[in-house]
């Protein structure tokens, strides 16, 4: 009996290594829709890939035209990939590890349009995207800061200057009256032509009379000059009277004449305009960029979280015919999937990026070496060069470290909308940008900080920088400024980082701002003053001529007085 | 199960040379006991195809073997564990382990390797037993039968005839 089986040898020798060839050339096709099912699965929505190319010695795998189809937007691609080679260590695949020594990745594209829409797996729990409630941000309180109408504030303000007036007319009135009492005094023509009778007939009794006669009219000379004497005290008097008097109006004159200067001052204490309030323009006008993009760090970051914290645990499987795997030491320790190196080139939306990849791999306490990604790009739509490096060593979960860092060398920005809105709509028409960031996340305790220059700038608004709201005054102060740096950090915990804004753009503001507010309150006091003299012109000119009327009254007056005066000392003699 | 066994009986009682059906069930015996992946499965494999092997008894044979494996997982694993950890052969195996093939053979499993070392045991003493137990078998049992009244008159019996084919059909 034979024991040989001719036809099984035959099927062996024969059909087995046709068997293979054939599974070579079906490996592709197998190998696509094993690739698409899976990482449709990973990415929610529809993946395509147009051809898998599998070359077994060595073992390459070349993935063309692969597109991931975006779950929020089905009708374009998360990402596109033109051309995908993996060069994978067949010798680690027997031993049940994916160790890719090289990956080339070819123009990589994000949210490319797809030539149909994709199909969109739904997920059981659809996560809620929960917005933080916005805390209460400054905001342009422009009418607190506006300077008031001129007519509601005179109307308004309580103005002295017509009480004023009032009371200098009064006191011109009551002058007056006191005067006339000294006129009638003087121009008591009857008394003053009796000393005149007096001393002439005293003067002829003396020369014709005898010497009894003399003494008689000596006498009677004596008594004249007494009572001369008297008059000319009364003048003294009333000389003196004339002169408080006159004093007196003079003060309530330069009172009413001053007083819408006084006016003015009180109106002016009574409306304020600094720049006290506006001391962090900076946070108040890039705090909602900035927060926007923590918020999204915070999103990328709750994704990657459980990949930071979770620990691979090797578990003991107790199942039939399982058993348990006997380790011995390994020559060259690989982990469960690494990708040694990969280099890739991305088409984003500023231009063509070439990017490196080392030791990503499942589990980097095997090969002891952290991730490293890095991504630069030269002779940017916008930007002379951009990079960006990515480091992340979970060796030790415990104390896992993440560092992030994005530099931009001269970066051009064209309409950048800063502030919105009706109240301050501002524009950085062109500028360019240099920045240098960093970001590290060690054992969950976030520290980050970023530098920002940008010279070159360009600030417009379409709002009416020569007026004088709050808003139009920031506007016209941007538009001034030239070059600003923007410092911010950010630390303690992730999801709920501190945050410090700080920029010189704040300094430069408050100067152009105070130059250009006390610009406006000078011209503001002067239509103030200039509105208040042309209310109190009519009486302003009454005063004066009032004033003028009571100089040349007074003159009168001491010219009759010194007449007189000179007159009764002629008689004195 | 009964059918199993009615078959077995069948294959037993045939023309079928002993040697092919104690291979059989030596080769399912080795089958039965190790995991899918092994070295052994695969020499199996090779031999099944390459040798005249009786393939009917060999998957009675597997099936009644694996329904009782879980019964020997303990023992496999205890003989596997200590034979992968013996310090004599650690060079050896680590060698092995370095090597891509053997990895994927599971060399380093504790039932892979515990199965292969009772399987190479157990697998002559099973050909022979079992090739000697099918002679005896058919000199003994069956042609006792064969020469019984019973036997004669099921033979000659029309009724029982019509049963069995039609039980033949059905099975």
């Amino acid at each position: 009996m034979k024991m040989i089986r001719t036809k099984g040898l035959l099927s062996l020798f024969i059909g087995l290594p046709l068997l293979l060839v054939v599974l070579m050339f079906i490996s592709g096709p197998v190998v696509k829709l094993i690739l698409e099912s899976q990482l449709s699965s990973i990415n929610g929505a529809e993946v395509n890939i147009d051809a898998v190319d599998i070359s077994y010695w060595p073992f390459t795998m070349t993935l063309s035209d692969l597109q991931a189809t975006d779950k929020e937007s089905p009708e374009q691609n998360l990402i596109a990939v033109d051309k995908a080679l993996l060069a994978i260590k067949s010798e680690s695949l027997l031993k049940g590890k994916l160790v890719i020594s090289d990956m080339k990745l070819e123009n990589i594209q994000f949210s490319t349009a797809r030539k149909s829409q994709g199909e969109v797996f739904k997920n059981e729990a659809t996560e809620v995207e929960t917005t933080e409630p916005n805390s209460q941000k400054p905001g342009f309180a422009s009418g607190s800061l506006d300077l008031p109408d001129i007519n509601d504030l005179m109307n308004k303000a309580d103005l002295k200057s017509p009480a004023a007036f009032n009371a200098f007319e009064e006191q011109a009135d009551k002058t007056k009256k006191s005067w006339h009492e000294v006129e009638v005094f003087l121009d008591d023509k009857k008394k003053w032509d009796a000393y005149k009778v007096r001393y002439r007939k005293i003067k002829a009794e003396y020369k014709k009379g005898n010497t009894k006669q003399r003494l008689k009219a000596l006498k009677k000379l004596k008594s004249l000059n007494k009572e001369i004497k008297v008059e000319l005290k009364t003048f003294s008097q009333q000389r003196k009277k004339l002169k408080t008097d006159f004093n007196n109006l003079k003060q309530t004159y330069k009172a009413a004449k001053n007083s819408p200067d006084n006016d003015l001052d009180t109106m002016k204490n009574s409306y304020s305009l600094n720049s006290n309030n506006l001391e962090n323009i900076s946070r108040l006008i890039f705090d909602d960029k900035i927060t926007g993009y923590v918020s999204l760090g915070k999103k990328y970051y709750k994704k990657i979280q459980p990949f930071l914290e979770s620990e691979e645990e090797e578990s003991v499987q107790t199942e039939r015919n399982k058993g348990k795997y006997v380790l011995f030491e390994d020559s060259e320790p690989e982990p469960d999937f690494l990708i040694e190196g990969a280099s890739f080139t991305a088409r984003l939306h500023s231009g063509l990026f070439q990017g490196t990849a080392t030791d990503i791999a499942s589990n980097q306490k095997v090969q002891n070496k952290a991730s490293v990604m890095q991504l630069k790009g030269d002779k940017l739509k916008h930007s002379k060069a951009e990079e960006m490096k990515l480091v992340v060593d979970v060796r030790d979960k415990k104390a896992s470290i993440v560092k992030f860092s994005y530099d931009i060398t001269a970066r051009k920005i064209s309409d950048y909308k800063v502030a919105g809105g009706d109240t301050l709509p501002l524009v950085m028409k062109s500028a360019q940008l240099d920045m240098s960031s960093e970001i590290s996340l060690i054992n969950n305790k976030l520290k980050g900080n970023l530098d920002s220059h940008f010279t070159h700038v360009n600030f417009i608004s379409n709002k009416d920088t020569s007026g004088r709201s709050l808003s139009s005054i920031i506007a016209a102060a941007f538009l001034k400024v030239e070059r600003f740096k923007i410092d911010a950090t950010a630390n303690g915990k992730v999801l709920k980082p501190k945050l410090k804004i700080k920029s010189d753009i704040d300094n430069k503001i408050n100067k152009q701002l105070k130059v250009r507010l006390n610009q406006i309150k000078k011209e503001y006091a002067l239509e103030l003053k200039a509105k208040l003299k042309q209310r109190y012109a009519g009486q302003l000119e009454n005063v004066e001529n009032i004033m003028s009327g009571i100089n040349k009254y007074k003159k009168d007056l001491e010219d009759k007085q010194s007449a007189l005066e000179n007159k009764l000392n002629k008689y004195k003699k | 199960m009964i059918s199993t066994i009615s078959k077995l009986f069948r294959l037993l009682s045939s023309d079928i040379e002993p040697n092919q059906l104690s291979m059989g069930i030596t080769l399912g015996l080795i089958a039965g006991l190790s995991p899918v992946l092994s070295l052994q499965s695969i020499l199996v494999l090779i031999l099944l195809i390459s040798l005249r092997v009786n393939l009917s008894i060999f998957v009675i044979s597997l099936g009644l073997i694996s329904l009782v494996a879980f019964l020997a997982d303990a023992v496999l694993i205890t003989i596997g564990h200590s034979v992968l950890t013996m310090p004599e052969l650690s060079v050896i195996f680590t060698d092995m382990y370095n090597t891509g093939l053997w990895r994927f053979l599971n060399f380093n499993n504790t039932v892979a390797m515990g199965s292969l070392l009772v399987s190479i045991i157990a697998a002559i003493p099973c050909y022979l037993l079992s090739h000697y137990l099918i002679v005896k078998y058919r000199s003994s049992v069956v042609e006792k039968w064969k020469r019984s009244a019973i036997f004669k008159y099921m033979q000659n019996s029309k009724l029982i005839g019509k049963v069995a084919a039609i039980s033949d059909k059905v099975s």
